[in-house]
């Protein structure tokens, strides 16, 4: 059984799984300039050192209400197709190894996550959400109710 | 091994590059020993590494075209065209095949019909077929060859780990900035300063270096030119000759690719359409080998390729045909067009006057393309055509893709940037000629009596006005976006005029179309880029038909309707004053070290020339002073004035001055009486001393080899008069004037009527001869001017 290693983070309430060799960083978001007119799922832009970043409303994805966006919020920093994203979490604990193979695939999420999720799995007895960071930048937000 | 492949691949690449146009000039002079030596040097060295590092299949070919080319330097085989055909087939597959070496991808395999092709050339002389052996260690090679002189070292780095580097310094760069804010908050410490001072300045060094590192020479993309031309020509049975020049011209790494696309075209477009089949060119009376002259320079902050052929340019009348047929225009509208908006029509999509389509071009998808793609890199492009005599197509593209000049302004509390390049100009919304009109719940803003779409920034974005005092102006800022027509953006504030890093923005962001990328100013806080189209767009205006018609129509209001427009400004003596608009052709900061006072007036040295400089009364240390470049049509000079407040239009009747000398007369701006300055006191005074080396105003002095007053007093006198001097006695017959001493020769010259002669006394009742004293210097030049005059 192989194992991969994987950042577990608190996301719209639930717990989710990144891999974390897409995780560059988990940084706090410094000051967020908004971005009108675009996608509602964009937070704004950021600047982490000399890049230029978009911040993206993860919850948005998911629960269809904007998050409540400040300076300091947290965030995790993936390349995905050659831009740079911060993808807002509520919270990150730890990374841990997990093996895809353990997960359980007659569970499937929740409608609202179907999307995002790859996998299903589970670490220290609790199910955990592999999420599918691609989906979360490619903008067709599925309207949640 | 891996990393020796990966060496070889580039560096056969980078040869490659190198090689494309000695291949081109070998095969138009397949004697060169020079360039045969180098094209031997090429094949040698693959054929070396390939036994090295076992590449069967590029071995067999290099070792062919070697066996032949060796062949050749002895002199053996006779390089004929069919040669170098076949050199250039097997070298082409190097470069497939060493291409494929990196992807992996798989070619298919006839080598052996390619150097059998080769070695055919061979059999004729079979004692130099080497066969069997296959000798890699490179002794053939004469050692002189394999040491190119003055080259500069030069190291192999990935690109990736230079972009870390850019953005390593640029990261050094804000981090600076923060420090340095801190400091001055904090410190009063002068060591501090100055050691942070110098961190400072070495950081500002470092990123110009780094900058350096992104440049590269245009050779890159010019050296595939000539292979390109050379196979068109080949095709199409013409003979074109190009010439290229201006390869060491520096350019962004990221331009070089940028531009790759368009300048294939439009050099397809010239061999193809512009140059003509040899028999019409007879027919014409032209040389029947066609040119293409690429060129490029730097001009300032911009780049400058040109491209001219000598063909047939492009046919107008055709051109209109197919674009009333394409229903690009109807017949009244062409008529109606300027020529150049008539020449613009080429860049209609699906228009193209070429009577076929060739393999080559003439699928009617071209200029527009070609167009689109020089704008999306912030380029123009400008043609200039002369019908039956050829087309000069001129890029300006700028500097770098990743710096542009910019401006940053506010909309409600939020700062965005634009880029200067799209911006007319700025005028304030309590400016007098600002008029605000409403056409069915659309916003119009007429500037100066020309009327413009127009929306405010917030109302585009959609978000709030921002906590601006009510009745406080704002800013109206007049846009020329890349498509689309003029329209005028209404914002808070314009905060500031910089030099912005454009990054790329994530699709998500620039999905909308109202943003061109996004930038880090030094404050640190991210700012998004207006797309100037976009805004367009988001205001309804149509994206096609930006035509000239808009300034034709606008250069008729001009002249029509409205009065002369006039720059009012603030004189070195601190009054409002006023200048014909007409008459500046542009406004200048020039450095204080750049005026000098010599030979009698303060002048301005500037674009290499030496420019007379009016009212210039202070003198700053250093800085620079603002000026205005005043043009008559053939010379110019520099105003200084203190500053520059705005435009307006000349209504009504100009009041005639008391000084006329001074003063055209005295006009109305924004309700104030201002003296309109004339123009003519500064090019009168200008133009008296100029001079006028006309031929018939040759002035010859007749004197002896060593005379000393003529050559040291007389020409230089005449010289600053501006007639041209001569000694030269063949000069004699073609004079309009003869100056001379000699009072034996007056006896002879008497009968000439161009003849002056000179005494050196001040009385002249004793000669009998007409004469001018030689120290009267006014006196003589009446005199030749009464002579010249009469000869007319």
């Amino acid at each position: 059984m192989t194992y991969t290693l994987y950042l577990i983070a608190d996301l719209a309430g639930s717990r989710v799984a990144i891999e974390s060799s897409q995780v560059e960083s988990v940084v706090h978001v410094p000051d967020i300039v908004p971005v009108p007119k675009c996608d509602p799922s964009i937070a704004g832009i950021f600047a982490l050192r000399s890049r230029v970043l978009t911040l993206i409303d993860t919850q948005f994805h998911i629960t269809g209400k904007q998050q409540l966006v400040e300076k300091g919020s947290l965030a995790v920093v993936t390349e995905i197709a050659g831009h740079q994203y911060g993808l807002l979490v509520d919270k990150v604990h730890d990374v841990v190894p997990i093996a895809i193979a353990q997960a359980d695939s007659n569970i499937r999420p929740p409608a609202a996550w179907n999307r995002y999720v790859d996998h299903i799995a589970t670490h220290e007895g609790e199910l955990v959400m592999i999420l599918n960071t691609d989906t979360l930048v490619s903008g067709q937000t599925v309207p949640a109710t | 091994m891996d990393d020796l492949i990966e060496d070889f691949i580039a560096e056969t690449r980078e040869t490659l590059e190198a090689l494309t146009s000695q291949l081109v000039e070998w095969e138009r002079r397949p004697h060169d020993r020079a360039l045969l030596d180098s094209v031997f040097r090429f094949v040698h060295t693959v054929k070396g590494s390939c036994g090295f590092l076992s590449l069967p299949r590029l071995l067999r070919l290099s070792h062919a075209a070697e066996d032949v080319l060796s062949a050749a330097r002895d002199g053996t085989v006779e390089v004929s065209a069919d040669l170098v055909t076949a050199v250039l087939a097997v070298i082409d597959r190097v470069a497939i095949l060493t291409e494929a070496l990196e992807t992996g991808a798989s070619v298919y395999d006839d080598d052996d019909i390619l150097a059998d092709a080769l070695r055919a050339f061979l059999r004729d002389n079979p004692a130099n077929m080497v066969t069997g052996h296959v000798d890699v260690s490179g002794d053939t090679l004469g050692h002189e060859d394999t040491i190119l002189p003055g080259k500069a070292r030069t190291v192999r780095v990935s690109l990736s780990l230079l972009d870390n580097l850019m953005s390593g310094v640029s990261d050094m760069v804000l981090a600076r900035n923060e420090v340095s804010r801190q400091l001055r908050r904090v410190s009063s410490n002068a060591d501090l300063d100055v050691s942070f001072g110098r961190l400072s300045s070495t950081v500002a060094e470092l990123r110009d270096a780094v900058g350096m590192m992104r440049m590269q020479h245009i050779d890159k993309l010019f050296s595939a030119l000539p292979r390109l031309v050379r196979d068109i020509a080949i095709e199409l049975g013409k003979e074109i000759e190009l010439r290229v020049d201006g390869s060491e011209v520096e350019v962004d790494r990221e331009m070089v690719e940028a531009l790759r696309d368009p300048l294939t075209h439009i050099l397809r477009n010239a061999a193809d359409h512009g140059i003509e089949s040899t028999d019409e060119r007879r027919a014409a009376g032209k040389d029947p080998v066609g040119h293409i002259h690429v060129s490029a320079r730097q001009s300032g902050n911009q780049i400058i390729i040109e491209i001219a052929d000598d063909g047939r340019g492009i046919n107008v009348d055709k051109l209109g045909i197919r674009a009333i047929a394409a229903n690009v225009t109807t017949v009244g509208g062409w008529q109606a067009m300027s020529p150049r908006a008539r020449l613009n029509t080429i860049f209609t999509p699906g228009l193209s006057t070429a009577d076929s389509v060739t393999s080559i071009s003439g699928r009617g998808v071209g200029m527009d393309v070609v167009r689109n793609n020089l704008q999306a890199i912030g380029g123009t492009i400008e043609l200039e055509n002369h019908e039956g005599h050829g087309l000069k197509i001129t890029l300006r593209l700028p500097l770098t893709l990743s710096i542009i000049a910019g401006l940053s302004v506010r909309a409600g509390a939020q700062i965005f940037g634009i880029a200067r390049s799209s911006v007319v100009e700025m005028v304030s919304t309590s400016n007098a000629n600002v008029k605000f009109e409403g056409l069915g719940g659309r916003k119009i803003v007429s500037i100066r009596n020309i009327r413009y779409p127009f929306k405010s920034l917030e109302d585009i974005l959609g978000i709030a006005q921002g906590a601006d005092i009510p009745g406080e102006s704002r800013t109206l800022i007049v846009m020329r976006p890349a498509v689309g027509a003029n329209f005028v953006l209404e914002v808070a504030a314009v905060i500031n005029n910089e030099e912005l890093v454009v990054k790329p923005g994530a699709p998500l962001v620039m999905g909308s179309g109202l943003f061109a990328g996004t930038s880090l100013p030094d404050n640190g806080r991210p700012m998004l880029l207006l797309d100037a189209s976009g805004l367009g767009t988001a205001m309804g205006l149509s994206a096609v038909n930006r035509d000239d018609r808009d300034i034709d129509s606008r250069a008729d209001i001009e002249s029509k309707s409205n009065g002369p427009s006039a720059l009012l400004f603030i004189a070195t003596d601190g009054r409002k004053q006023a200048i014909r608009l007409s008459a500046i052709e542009r406004m200048e900061d020039i450095e204080v070290a750049h005026i000098q006072y010599v030979g009698g007036r303060t002048r301005v040295s500037a674009d290499g020339g030496l420019y007379d400089l009016w009212e210039y009364e202070s003198a700053p240390d250093d800085g620079l002073v603002k000026m205005l470049r005043l043009s008559d049509g053939d010379s110019s000079c520099y105003l200084a004035v203190s500053d520059v407040l705005d435009i307006f239009s000349i209504a009504g009747d100009i009041m005639p001055s008391a000084e006329p000398e001074q003063h055209e007369g005295v006009v109305y701006a924004f309700g104030e009486a201002v003296e309109l300055r004339n123009m003519f006191g500064f090019f009168e005074r200008y133009d008296r001393r100029r001079r006028n080396r006309g031929s018939e105003a040759l002035c010859f002095i007749d004197c002896a080899e060593d005379s000393q007053w003529e050559r040291t007093i007389l020409a230089p006198l005449l010289t600053a008069s501006g007639y041209a001097v001569s000694f030269d006695e063949h000069d004699q017959s073609r004079a309009a004037i003869i100056l001379q001493r000699d009072v034996a020769k007056a006896r002879e010259r008497a009968t000439d009527p161009r003849t002056l002669h000179l005494r050196d006394s001040n009385h002249s009742l004793t000669d009998p001869i007409t004469s001018i004293y030689r120290y009267d210097g006014a006196g003589l030049i009446s005199a030749i001017e009464e002579k010249l005059a009469a000869r007319a």
